[in-house]
């Protein structure tokens, strides 16, 4: 039995836990629900030994573990976790990722060999793909990270195995099978403790649900005495309001806020864009679905001006005031975690424009402005806008991304995972946020690997399969209908 | 003159090699240690100074060894336990080890610092190796610290790249947390990788005064552990390539006392500048730090 003792823990001025007492128990999957900046996090990394409580115990069958432990404390007690942002080490191959993990093993050919072939093993018992031999970690796809870094926790034999939102970016097609092989370590006797805010996947897979807010766990129940609108509750404190509402048809003959035409961009020979063609017209929100990797995060890059195209046209032209663009990686390429939360909103140019004008920064006003989107956005910041962006919990950091875009008054905002890792109320904040903007007018291109999300927030929806783009006839919104779609069935 | 041009090149290419491998180490690991000059200064005099007064190369060696440890103990300490800024501290153990070194030298040997040298490591033939053309002296009829300078390259490379420890070492310097998150333990492995780079320097500053100027001067160094930064940097955060780079700077160095001894018209300072401008030259050709680890230089705090 896995187990917390009145565990506290203190960032500044937040008290991020508040005497916690958890337990989950061998051969079950317990599901820790809460709101961003709830605790779950801070929770599961002092269980992991990766942070130190600053009161409290934590147990593993009746004996306390020291906090901060060494490797080989960790392997003994065998408490393997999954990170929300991925822990693994770009500029080395997938192998030698594996190899810093359980297996344990150096990094010359023939141990990479059997670390992959262990891998593989492991990965096939789960269902996964592993990335193709040698291939580095910063040219894999988010999904393949994920994948790998699953597969190094499960390396590792775990008794205790932590996922914290591990699900978010795995396909439909993925997260069966992931699930599935989370009923697997189940059966044989491990304790699964699972991070999620997806209430039904919750419902679905675990055994025990533990519900957190605001560093106090609120309530423990079987998953089989509840339900979503109950978990809900008890999560914020009220229902999450109406979904944001798909706005209304645009007008057909508008010109485009937005237009691609034969975008063709070739990575090592390979056409990872393949002759784009897609238009946004001021007024509605596009949805662009596709499985992690297939030329999402190349097409963003593209409208954002960072590479060069081989071929093709984009309009209005790239690095203009008038398109915001809200990246996948947050941490990598939209925030700098060592500058305050003000003056990350000044990196953005139109903001720069209002808050800097001729070169001179209006801090005061920069500072209001600032604390105004905190309150509009509800992003939970310990110290408010002097706050450093790296401080924020990574639900926060992406709902400041969406502030700061939607700030800049742009005409176009193309979004990208836009929704990862927020919860219920999060999300709906955000999306509701986007069809304001729409419905003010603007345009909007998102994109996503969550059909649910598509569904519920766009018009028209796209379909991009290895750098291909091609529109989702209206009668195939369904998701089964998508899945195959996404897949690479013919239209 | 050509047989000569490459014996001085080895020669000149050894102790910047020896340095270099160690900062290649410890680079690798995440820090970036401009002390590295200080630790050869601690080296050269540790050596010279003992082997002086024991009459035995090999204890010079041994104290050389010692006296980089030392000083790079003292680094570690501070830029890795205590996570002062690299660049500062390094900078401190420079200043350290020059005043240091300048004081004993005076107390030992006189105000003026009284000439004196001690008996040089003799090179040590390698049979029919030695008499080969044009290179047989350069590469078979060296000193001890050549060879094993030269046999540490391929060593160091399989472990920077094929070993367990090779890649925890990599771990640490790429993403810290993420190592410690492993329980690599990214102290521990920086504290190997700085003392280890001190037995090293140690080891370039023994070369320069047991093997090649039988005796010691103020700041004999003389920049050659910042010189090893940049070959660092030109050899791309590998061994191999911090060989090859190497040999270039010794050639340059090299070069200059051929063209000295040409006795043309040009001033012969700009000769003894040549390796300096050298170093310049490729670092703003060579641009970028597209190889480095991407945590160099950037203190470590456990959560």
């Amino acid at each position: 039995m896995l187990e917390t003792r009145s565990i506290s823990r203190r960032f500044g001025r937040t008290l991020a836990l508040d005497r916690v007492d958890f337990q989950a128990r061998p051969g079950e999957i317990h599901a820790l629900i809460g709101e961003n900046g709830a605790g779950k996090s801070t929770l599961v990394s002092i269980i992991a030994g990766r942070l130190a409580a600053d009161s409290g115990q934590v147990l593993l069958d009746g004996a306390a573990l020291r906090a901060g432990v060494s490797a080989a404390a960790l392997r003994r007690a065998r408490i393997a976790a999954v990170y929300q942002s991925p822990m693994l080490f770009e500029r080395m191959t997938w192998e030698e990722n594996l190899a810093l993990g359980g297996f344990g093993a150096g990094a010359s050919p023939r141990e990479l060999d059997a670390v992959a072939a262990r891998a593989r093993q492991i990965a096939a018992a789960s269902g996964f793909d592993l990335p193709p031999p040698r291939a580095l970690v910063a040219d894999c796809s988010v999904a393949e990270r994920v994948r790998l870094e699953i597969v190094r926790a499960l390396s590792f034999e775990p008794r205790v195995l932590i996922l914290d939102e591990p699900t978010s970016l795995l396909a439909p097609a993925e997260l069966k099978i992931f699930l599935d092989a989370l009923g697997r370590l189940r059966a044989a006797g491990r304790i699964v403790v699972l991070v999620t805010h997806k209430l039904a996947e919750a419902l679905a897979v675990a055994d025990r649900i533990t519900v957190m807010r605001r560093g106090r766990v609120v309530a423990t129940m079987p998953a089989a005495d509840t339900g979503e609108a109950e978990l809900a509750r008890l999560m914020i404190g009220a229902l999450p309001g109406a979904p944001a509402r798909p706005p209304r048809d645009p007008d057909p003959a508008a010109a485009p806020a937005l237009a691609l035409a034969g975008v063709t961009l070739v990575r090592e020979g390979r056409r990872v864009l393949d002759e784009i063609s897609l238009t946004v017209r001021p007024g509605e929100i596009v949805g662009l679905a596709g499985v992690d990797g297939n030329g999402q995060a190349e097409l963003v890059e593209a409208i954002a001006g960072a590479v060069k195209l081989d071929s093709g046209g984009i309009a209005p032209a790239p690095g203009g005031a008038s398109v915001a663009v809200i990246p996948q990686h947050r941490d990598r390429d939209g925030l700098v975690l060592e500058m305050t939360l003000w003056e990350n909103l000044l990196l953005a140019a139109p903001l720069r424009a209002r808050l800097a004008p001729r070169g001179f920064i209006a801090s005061r006003a920069a500072r209001r402005f600032c604390a105004g989107l905190l309150d509009r956005f509800a992003i939970r910041a310990a110290a408010g806008s002097a706050c450093a962006a790296g401080a924020l919990s990574g639900g926060n950091r992406q709902r400041l991304g969406v502030a700061r875009a939607l700030a800049g008054a742009p005409r176009v905002i193309v979004a990208h995972d836009i929704c990862r890792g927020l919860d219920l109320g999060a999300a709906a904040q955000v999306r509701r946020g986007l069809a304001e903007f729409a419905a003010a007018g603007g345009a909007v291109l998102l994109i996503s690997t969550d059909l649910d999300e598509l569904l519920e927030c766009c018009g028209r929806l796209l379909v991009i399969v290895r750098g291909r783009v091609r529109e989702a006839p209206a009668a195939d919104r369904d998701p089964e209908r998508l899945g195959l779609l996404m897949a690479g069935a013919a239209a | 003159m050509l047989e000569a041009f490459a014996a001085s090149t080895i020669a000149m290419a050894t102790p910047l090699l020896l340095a270099a491998l160690g900062e290649l180490i410890v680079e690798r690991a995440g820090v970036i240690n401009i002390g590295i000059e200080g630790a050869m200064l601690a080296g050269a005099f540790a050596g010279v100074a003992v082997a002086h007064a024991t009459g035995a190369t090999l204890a010079g060696v041994a104290a050389a060894i010692g006296g980089g440890v030392a000083i790079n103990a003292i680094f570690a300490f501070v830029a890795v336990n205590l996570a002062v800024n690299q660049v500062v501290a390094g900078t401190a153990i420079d200043l350290l080890a020059a005043g240091v070194t300048g004081m004993l030298y005076q107390r030992i040997y006189g105000a003026t610092g009284r000439a004196f040298t001690v008996a040089p490591m003799r090179p040590i033939a390698l049979g029919p190796l030695a008499r080969l053309p044009l290179i047989g002296r350069a590469l078979f009829d060296q000193s001890a610290l050549v060879y094993l300078a030269f046999a540490l390259v391929p060593a160091i490379a399989w472990t920077i790249g094929r070993s367990r420890f090779g890649l925890s070492l990599r771990a640490a310097g790429e993403r810290p947390e993420a190592a410690d998150a492993l329980g690599l333990g990214v102290y521990r492995l920086r504290w190997i990788a700085l003392l280890a780079s001190g037995a090293l320097s140690g080891l370039g500053g023994a070369y320069l005064t047991l093997a090649y100027a039988d005796t010691f001067v103020e700041g004999i160094s003389a920049g050659r552990g910042y010189v090893a930064l940049a070959v660092v940097i030109v050899g791309r955060w590998n061994a191999w390539g911090v060989a090859a780079a190497s040999l270039m700077f010794g050639a340059a160095i090299a070069l200059q006392f051929v063209l000295q001894a040409a006795a043309t018209a040009i001033p012969y300072q700009l000769f003894l500048a040549l390796p300096y401008l050298l170093t310049v030259a490729v670092l703003a050709l060579m641009g970028g730090q597209a190889d480095a680890p991407s945590a160099l230089g950037e203190p470590y705090i456990r959560a």
